[in-house]
């Protein structure tokens, strides 16, 4: 995908690698809404509550790690850095937390326990399992997340996608590639195993 | 592979991660990453998460390059494009005026205000007072 967003890339992180000023301001111009964005993003994903001054430090930290840190040096040649600029203030927005003792390490290993409330309802029939009674839910989630293990790769890598990420399906063919015909088949597959399996659970 | 370690785990280097969404990648490496982040809860996170980002950043990018005729501004030209059509059409009038009414409806849904009001809204059924604040300062900052 290349638009307006990702025209100069190569040209202005050489210029910055070289120590050009200029080409630095622009550079953080360009980037850090994506950079906000991204640390939102991914602080919501597990849960962690945080202010706007957070999002500030932590984008001044990324910033500083690019510039003074030589980050940059890493994506030389690259025309497109949106996607790695992402990933990088993703990875510093979780270190920040951790830093600051805002995020246990359960957190990290227990995201599938954040799996949605709609994604649940779509594989157990809402008669047959009480919202409120966690115990049950955690039961449900574990074996699950068991019956998620067993599945072939491609289909558990969409499954992942569809019920803990809440991705559209046209969202995970275009971020795997795949034809939008082979994800729908391949949640309708995982999704009929799991109330399958699931529904021996009760 | 090169991987950062954190904690017990090796992930996928960032790099990888990122060539696999901008689809570089030899077909080979993007088996490798695939089987990687389909067993790595971190890892499909971060990627999950930076295709999303980069989406809305784009998106973003795209509708402020429009300027006053941007998507949103186009519903409410033609709103009352169509209005005005209505009158000047008394054969089409009711149908015109269900664009029109139609139109309106899509300009008002689509705008910041809206999406301003309704963030407010989630914010303080919530019970955060302090984060409803936030985003009317933030938003009024921008000049929404």
């Amino acid at each position: 995908m290349k638009n307006e967003c990702s025209k100069d890339d190569k040209a202005l992180i050489e210029a910055c690698a070289a120590g050009d000023v200029k080409a630095w301001a622009q550079l953080v111009n360009k980037y850090s809404r994506l950079i906000d964005i991204s640390i939102d993003r991914h602080l919501k994903k597990y849960g962690i509550e945080f202010s706007c001054q957070d999002i500030e430090d932590i984008r001044q930290e990324i910033l500083s790690s690019l510039w003074k840190g030589r980050k940059l040096e890493t994506v030389r040649g690259r025309r497109d850095i949106s996607y790695w600029l992402s990933i990088v203030s993703a990875n510093a927005a979780l270190e920040y937390m951790r830093r600051k003792r805002r995020l246990e390490p359960a957190k990290l290993v227990g995201l599938f326990d954040m799996i949605g409330e709609r994604s649940l309802a779509e594989l157990i029939p809402s008669s047959e399992i009480d919202p409120g009674n966690a115990s049950c839910r955690n039961e449900l989630l574990k074996k699950a997340d068991r019956v998620i293990r067993g599945l072939p790769q491609k289909e558990k890598l969409v499954i992942k996608l569809d019920i803990i990420h809440n991705k559209k399906h046209a969202e995970i063919a275009d971020m795997l590639k795949m034809p939008i015909g082979t994800v729908s088949s391949y949640i309708k597959r995982a999704k009929e195993k799991l109330q399958r399996e699931l529904k021996d659970f009760f | 592979m090169v991987g950062q370690k954190n904690d017990t785990k090796v992930h996928t280097a960032d790099l990888e991660l990122a060539d696999y969404l901008a689809d570089i990648l030899p077909v080979k490496d993007r088996a490798r990453i695939e089987a990687h982040v389909a067993e790595c809860g971190e890892c499909l996170a971060r990627i999950a998460s930076a295709h999303e980002s980069v989406k809305e950043f784009r998106k973003g990018a795209k509708s402020g390059k429009g300027g006053i005729m941007n998507k949103i501004n186009l519903y409410l030209v033609f709103a009352i494009l169509t209005f005005l059509l209505s009158f000047a059409m008394p054969r089409y009038f009711i149908q015109l005026l269900v664009v029109t009414v139609l139109l309106g409806i899509k300009w008002i849904v689509d705008s910041k205000t809206t999406k301003m009001l309704v963030m407010i809204y989630e914010a303080w059924k919530n019970g955060s007072e302090k984060e409803a604040s936030r985003i009317l300062e933030t938003f009024d900052s921008k000049r929404f």
